[in-house]
């Protein structure tokens, strides 16, 4: 069965319809993806959800390919189908360097992925993964690899600030099994 | 692109790497504190360019400042003189690349420049107007430095050292125009607009304290025949030394200024009745006890004296700046007619205990 509901352009409220339109502006895209059309059905609800993915990802000082970086791995560590499919995506545009094929290989366990990113990256990486596995566990040593590469402890509020608010777009959106959009390609 | 191939490799890396300095430089544009700038240049580096740790020195007059970068954050000091490191390099004045583990004739660098992971450093002069002008030393950590990351470190270093410089410029360019504008340009004491502002700032911070407030004039006595006798430059002299010791024989906090020709006038707050006569005497014997030298052929030495008028001003009686100078200045002419070489302190209340009347106080010191 479909668990959700969409609310679709025409038929939204006025509240609605402004963080529609909030959402393409920022994003430059031309329609509203299926996940924010779940939550059109209350206006405050779709409100607080763009506007924790607003200030999170388009806001603060981390680059947003490390963010959307994040996003992609985490989600896929969660098993969130539709989140790994929608920043496979976003990385992808992001880095036309960058293969699908890439990104597959990223979540394969172990160095024989082949596949290696930055010093950096794969420190912001690493941590994400272990916040995701065990937040209480988190060590003080994980931390202090990140402040070696550099990042402030500002910095790593704002990674964990993006974890987490992946986790969150994972748990509502795997728990409703929303369909991919269909420029998105499943990962998972 | 298949699988397998390294990130790093491939070209299009420099498109996230202009992307990052592209932000940066918007981000750092408009700052003109140098530790603002540092703590955000702090965190940026790692994004294009592969540099843990970094090291800024720049010429500041007297000496220079040397910033630091580590872990996402930085430091800004002012040294005298510089480490071995920087000195080695400052005078160099060429590019060079130390490796952990290969003494390469250099001196050791400094411990943030050599933390955990860091492989490699790489120092760049730059030259202003063909001159030296700041050195740039940069750490990477985990792996040699790329192409991609040297030419980062080239665009970036350069910049990076020219904003510095170029604020330092403009501090240095503001701070003389300030001096110009508020001192004396003999003495380098307040000038007397400067002096008088001060003073009523002051005064209203006296107003609502409640604390006490003393002003007290000081005139050279008998500064026409020193300029007569001497000449004008042996005048000037004394006026020069005469600002030294009233300088140095005020609190911090008080406010001494040149008020007119050979007239001082020095600013005392918080200040009581009876502490104005202790400072006022302190200055009067600062002046009296010791000759002044006058550089001439002979070195001269001059006895010099000041005569000194105090007023205060106190919160039962409130009082305006004009009012003040003036109970001031009657109180140094007082002490001039008295014989010079005193303290003269007028002190009065205007605001007497209810139903009597008082007449105006004056003690005098010598």
């Amino acid at each position: 069965m479909q668990r959700y509901t969409l609310t679709d352009y025409q038929t939204a409220s006025p509240g609605t319809r402004d963080v529609y339109d909030d959402f393409m502006r920022t994003t430059g895209a031309a329609e509203v993806p299926i996940w924010i059309q779940s939550l059109g059905h209350s206006a405050p609800l779709a409100r607080a959800y763009w506007e924790r993915a607003k200030g999170t990802l388009f806001a603060g000082n981390l680059p947003l390919p490390l963010k959307e970086m994040i996003v992609f791995v985490v989600s896929a560590r969660n098993g969130a189908r539709y989140c790994s499919a929608c920043h496979a995506q976003n990385v992808l545009s992001l880095d036309k360097a960058l293969a699908f094929e890439d990104l597959q290989a990223l979540l394969k366990p172990g160095p024989e992925s082949g596949f290696q990113l930055p010093a950096y990256y794969a420190s912001v990486v690493d941590f994400a993964t272990k916040v995701v596995a065990d937040a209480n566990g988190v060590q003080d040593e994980d931390f202090e690899v990140l402040l070696d590469e550099g990042f402030s402890k500002e910095e790593i509020g704002e990674i964990i600030a993006v974890i987490d608010m992946a986790t969150m777009f994972n748990v509502y959106t795997s728990s409703l099994r929303l369909d991919l959009d269909p420029q998105y390609r499943a990962i998972l | 692109m298949t699988s397998g191939t390294s990130w790093t490799a491939l070209t299009a890396q420099q498109l996230v790497r202009y992307e990052a300095l592209f932000k940066l430089l918007d981000d750092i544009r408009a700052l003109e504190d140098p530790l603002k700038l540092a703590q955000r240049i702090a965190t940026q580096w790692k994004y294009f360019a592969n540099v843990a740790a970094w090291r800024l020195v720049v010429q500041c007059e007297p000496g220079f400042l040397v910033i630091d970068g580590l872990r996402g954050e930085a430091q800004l000091t002012d040294v005298a003189t510089l480490s071995p490191w920087d000195q080695f390099h400052w005078d160099s004045q060429r590019p060079a690349l130390w490796r952990a583990g290969s003494a390469a004739g250099m001196p050791s660098p400094p411990d943030h420049l050599q933390a955990r992971g860091i492989s490699e450093l790489q120092v760049l002069p730059v030259v202003r107007s063909g001159r030296p002008a700041c050195v740039i030393s940069v750490a990477g950590r985990h792996a040699p430095f790329s192409d991609l990351d040297n030419r980062f470190i080239h665009l970036f270093a350069r910049h990076f050292a020219d904003q510095v410089a170029d604020i330092l410029l403009r501090r240095q360019a503001t701070e003389a125009l300030l001096a110009r504008a508020t001192r004396d340009s003999l003495t380098g004491l307040l000038n007397r607009g400067t002096v008088i502002e001060r003073l009523s700032a002051q005064l209203e911070l006296a107003r609502r304290s409640g604390l006490p407030l003393a002003v007290a004039l000081v005139d050279v006595d008998h500064f026409k025949s020193i300029n007569d006798h001497h000449g004008h430059l042996a005048g000037d002299a004394v006026l020069c030394q005469l600002a030294a010791r009233l300088q140095a024989r005020t609190r911090a906090a008080d406010s001494v200024g040149r008020f007119g020709g050979e007239e001082f006038l020095v600013v005392l707050y918080p200040c009581s009745a009876d502490e104005v006569v202790i400072a006022s005497e302190r200055l009067r014997g600062a002046v009296a006890d010791l000759p002044f030298s006058i550089d001439d052929t002979p070195p001269k030495r001059l006895d010099v004296t000041i005569s000194i008028g105090a007023a205060l001003a106190d919160a039962r009686a409130p009082i305006d700046v004009q009012d003040l100078l003036r109970r001031a200045d009657e109180a140094l002419y007082r002490a001039k007619d008295a014989g010079r070489n005193r303290v003269t302190v007028d002190r009065r209340l205007t605001l007497a205990p209810a139903g009597t009347a008082r007449e105006p106080e004056s003690r005098e010191s010598a």
